[in-house]
């Protein structure tokens, strides 16, 4: 019980009564509790300890870092481990790579790049950019017809 | 009335600004998003090139994933090593702060040699820039990501060596950062070149032979 | 900051007068000029090729250039006016104004400025040199794929155009990030983004998109130099390559491209129809609003240009649907003018006079411009006169109209020196009378059938009198420029000065002396309101106009830890070498490359020899201290 691992384990899953998840106990003395919604207080929990690792997200431990970058090398891995997979998930393949690489995409610019402990401004600037290019790229191959090729064999 | 200070250039004290940011960390912020621009029209006529080639050879056939990836793992370390860099320099000490900066760069270089030892196996196979799309849109789509790598392994190797005799400054630690920031949006970069042309693009070409007669014969 | 000895070579500019503190300066002013002057002397020689075409279309079977010849004029007359006229002219109008509306002492990056302005100059001086060296450009101003292909465009021609323009957008990329920063980042206390004049928000919106569209049309740029270089498939219909996809690549960058040109006489309009009438500005967040969602919009409408290629049914729907939209705002924008004119006390000055003419003719010229919104009209339209005709009313009607009186409001306050108005009077009503007679009757040309760029025509086509009127029109339009000049001239050797604020005029830039001093403010000015220096002019007007209580600022004392002096960033010659090395260093990859010997690697030595230069002038650049007494 004392470990985080099975403190969390069990504020996501326990059950406690006829529903799925742990309900907070409502108190009168409470009107609008704490925390509530399905995992209870693991988010803030998680929190606390982006917190205590970013000096309440400001700047971070060279520990912080290692391990983004154990995260980013475990993610590769994955991807190439998936890559080697790759004819056992058909159509999912493509969606399930990209979505590994926005994964690392995201992680290097929000904490590498310390987007997330910056002014939002810079994170519109870099998204406007970003999202632009997606938007009108995704148009041109649309248009191209390189999105959903069409058969190339005409009827 | 809390009022903004607007010194300007007033002796090396960085001038306070309307929103907070230094005038280099917004231009950097705005050079990248603009460069997001330039990579993605490259990317995207690779994409709008995919299986179009009309002769090999084709990406199935030369294409090495295990070394890629290794190469790949290389860069991604080198944007760690770039942010305990920063990190050190941040907290004034300036010798692990150099070590890990000259780190970044012998990392980039190692990427570098990876590409330069890819390029040559390439070429020996028959896949230049002439031989077909394939050709033309790969070799210049990573030919300039590692143009900017290289252009990042001469801004460190600069800083590492000029920069940070002395005691550090704020100035040199904002100079660290932006160099950082360029870093790391390269790897990004990778990130995506990596996924979308070796990952996603690797079967390209599988059964190419008769997709492409079937075009030449529609006139496609 | 320490500062590192390291071997510069070269010292730092010290004089003020002179070339060489031209050489060097980082005043925003001094640059400003500079860009000026550049592209007023371009807009002429992209007007004389304007006049050798009208004059070789003004009969018909006319042979007095060669078809070649006529291929190069109109291809350099687009290249020139879009690139070396009208974007830097309104570089010109930034670099002057924004800082000084704003209420900042120079740009974010004085030395980046230079850079810009060297840049462009070298870049467009290697556009033009392609004339003695082997034949002009000839592909058309958007070069279309694979006309541009070693096949069909044999000559180096078409090599300079792609290198060149690579260089300038280098130079637009440089402008447009440092009055990106500029903008967000060195307004004066107090002023909030929605407390900024319209042109600066005009201004940052176009340099947002010269910042996002630019990469765009550079690597399409890089990939024509290399197919034509290199042999790489890009463009080679041989090797599967797609034509299309260049028309996409140039059209991404070229849509936004058109609101770069006229999102700045847009702003320059706001501004002066307010001061000569007399009234705020109607509905400003409004007016600020379409801008910025025209600057967004722009860039979903792109393949309206590519209407007939046959993208299919649904693309050409929804890209009608976008361009139909974009007229909206634009819209918005227009009835905002008529609205600020509407009641007010009219000054029917010279500047005015251009303003009105932009509305009426940019009126013209979207209206014609939503008419081939849609696609079975465009299919009569495409490459037609008719199409020369619409973009002619806003770029010509619009953008320069609306550059005029931004000249004609803002030169007392570069020179100290007002522009006669008589001769301003005769030079607006000759411009617009010369403007309507040319490219008025090309709508009926194009209705007729007269197709874009062909040399000549047969007799008896029915399109003789237009072209006649059309060619005796830019005649007027050239004698309008001529009596600009006149009044230039006139103005510059008269000794008659003029006061700091002339005009009544609402802005910043209105409340120091005129021309300003090298640091503008003697003190920073302290924002409250929008239009705050007219309310503090005419305190009795705060609630008689808007019927509430507004405050205006006091300027704010100095920040004296620097011993009371203001302290302005040194002149440096480093830009100016960094720029030489750029423009070598992409110039350097025409067709002179040598093989590496034992491989087949053309090596481009010249490009290397500039990338040295242009390393030499970033060292400098890099370790010499900001200002002279800067490094303590």
């Amino acid at each position: 019980m004392a470990n985080p691992i099975s403190r969390t384990w069990r504020k996501l899953f326990y059950q406690d009564g006829g529903c799925h998840f742990q309900l907070p106990k409502v108190d009168s003395a409470f009107p609008e509790p704490p925390n509530e919604g399905p995992f209870g207080d693991a988010g803030p929990q998680a929190l606390g300890w982006f917190n205590r690792l970013t000096n309440n997200g400001r700047v971070a431990t060279p520990f912080f870092y290692t391990i983004i970058g154990v995260i980013l090398a475990i993610l590769t891995v994955l991807e190439v481990w998936l890559f080697t997979l790759s004819d056992d998930f058909g159509a999912f393949f493509v969606p399930m790579m990209l979505l590994l690489a926005i994964a690392k995409f995201v992680i290097v610019v929000a904490f590498f790049m310390h987007l997330r402990f910056d002014k939002n401004l810079l994170s519109l600037v870099f998204a406007s950019g970003f999202l632009l290019a997606i938007a009108v790229f995704m148009i041109v191959l649309s248009v191209q017809d390189k999105v959903n090729p069409s058969p190339l064999i005409a009827p | 009335m809390a009022q903004a200070a607007v010194t300007q250039n007033q002796h090396g004290h960085i001038a306070d600004t309307n929103t907070g940011i230094s005038n280099r960390k917004l231009l950097m912020w705005v050079f990248l998003a603009s460069d997001c621009l330039f990579f993605g029209s490259f990317i995207a006529t690779y994409l709008v090139y995919r299986n179009e080639s009309l002769v090999g050879p084709y990406p199935n056939e030369v294409l090495n994933i295990p070394v890629t990836s290794v190469s790949t793992f290389v860069l991604l370390m080198s944007s760690l090593a770039m942010v305990l860099a920063l990190n050190y320099a941040q907290k004034d000490r300036a010798g692990l702060a150099r070590f890990w900066l000259l780190a970044v760069a012998a990392l980039g270089l190692v990427f570098l040699g990876f590409q330069v030892v890819e390029f040559m196996t390439f070429v020996d196979e028959g896949l230049t820039i002439h031989q077909n799309l394939f050709g033309t849109t790969f070799f210049i789509l990573t030919g300039f990501h590692g143009l900017h790598v290289f252009v990042g392994v001469l801004w460190l190797l600069g800083m590492a060596f000029a920069h940070f005799k002395g005691a550090l400054t704020s100035r040199s630690t904002e100079d660290l950062e932006m160099a950082g920031l360029y870093w790391h949006f390269v790897d990004i970069v990778w990130i995506v070149i990596f996924t979308v042309i070796y990952l996603i693009g690797f079967s390209d070409g599988e059964g190419i032979e008769t997709i492409s007669h079937a075009t030449a014969i529609i006139g496609g | 900051m320490t500062t590192i000895a390291f071997p510069t070579l070269i010292s730092r500019p010290t004089s003020y007068t002179g070339l060489w503190s031209w050489i060097g300066t980082v005043d925003h002013k001094r640059i400003g000029t500079l860009y000026g002057v550049t592209a007023f002397l371009y807009f002429l020689v992209g007007g004389v090729e304007a006049l050798i075409l009208r004059a070789q279309l003004a009969q018909a079977e006319s042979d007095l250039i060669s078809p070649e010849l006529f291929n190069e004029l109109f291809t350099m007359h687009g290249t020139t006016m879009v690139f070396l006229v009208v974007m830097p002219m309104s570089a010109a109008f930034f670099n002057w104004m924004i800082p000084l509306m704003i209420g900042a002492r120079d740009v974010a990056f004085p030395r980046l400025n230079a850079f810009s302005y060297w840049t462009f100059l070298f870049g467009s001086i290697f556009l033009n040199l392609s004339f003695f060296l082997g034949g002009a450009p000839d592909a058309g101003w958007f070069g279309y794929a694979n006309l541009t292909g070693n096949t069909y465009s044999p000559g180096d021609g078409v090599t300079f155009w792609a290198l060149g323009l690579t260089t300038l957008g280098v130079a637009s990329l440089a402008a447009a990030f440092n009055f990106v920063v500029t903008i967000l980042n060195m307004r004066a206390p107090g002023m909030g983004l929605m407390k900024m004049p319209v042109f600066v928000w005009m201004s940052l919106v176009t340099s947002i998109l010269i910042a996002l569209a630019m990469p765009i049309i550079a690597v399409a740029l890089i990939q024509l130099a290399l197919d034509r270089v290199w042999d790489t498939n890009f463009f080679n219909p041989a090797a599967g390559g797609d034509p299309v996809l260049w028309q996409h690549l140039f059209w991404l960058f070229g849509h936004p491209e058109v609101y770069i040109l006229i999102l700045p006489a847009m702003g320059i309009v706001s501004e002066t129809l307010p001061v000569f009438s007399k009234k705020p500005l109607f509905g400003y967040p409004a007016v600020v609003l379409a801008g910025a969602i025209i600057g967004f919009m722009g860039w979903f409408v792109w393949s309206h240009h590519m209407f007939t290629v046959g993208l299919g049914p649904a693309a050409n729907a929804a890209f009608a649907v976008s361009t139909m939209l974009i007229a909206v705002p634009t819209g918005v924008k227009i009835f905002n003018w008529i609205a600020t004119t509407w009641g007010g006390k009219l000054q029917l000055n010279t500047s005015m006079l251009f303003s009105l003419g932009f509305i009426a003719m940019f009126i013209i010229g979207g209206l014609s411009g939503v008419s081939h919104a849609s696609p079975p009209t465009d299919a009569q339209q495409q490459d037609t006169y008719y199409i020369v005709a619409h973009f002619h009313y806003v770029l010509f009607g619009g953008a320069i109209f609306g550059l005029f009186a931004g000249g004609y409001y803002w030169w007392p306050k570069m020179t100290g020196k007002k522009l006669g108005e008589a001769l301003g009077q005769w030079h607006f009503w000759v411009m617009l009378v010369g403007f309507n007679l040319t490219f008025g009757p090309m709508h009926w040309l194009g209705l007729n059938g007269m197709p874009r760029r062909i040399a000549t025509y047969a007799d008896g086509m029915g399109w003789e009198m237009s072209n006649a009127i059309a060619s005796a029109g830019s005649m007027l339009i050239a004698f309008g420029v001529l009596l600009f000049i006149i009044n230039i001239i006139r103005t510059i050797s008269s000794t008659q000065e003029s006061e700091d604020d002339p005009w009544d005029a609402r802005t910043l830039e209105w409340s120091i002396p005129s021309p300003p001093p090298a640091y503008n403010f003697a003190r920073i000015p302290q924002v409250k309101s929008l239009d705050d220096f007219w309310y503090t002019k005419h305190p009795d007007l705060l609630h008689d106009e808007r019927g509430e209580e507004i405050e205006v600022g006091e300027p704010v004392e100095n920040d004296t830890h620097g011993g009371g002096s203001i302290h302005l960033p040194g002149m440096s010659y480093y830009p100016f070498i960094t720029s030489l090395g750029v423009t070598i260093g992409v110039a350097g990859f025409m067709d002179i490359l040598v093989e590496v010997p034992g491989t087949n690697i053309q090596f481009p030595w010249l490009s290397a020899v500039g990338i040295v230069i242009g390393l030499w002038g970033l060292m400098g650049w890099t370790f010499e201290p900001v200002s002279e007494e800067g490094g303590h």
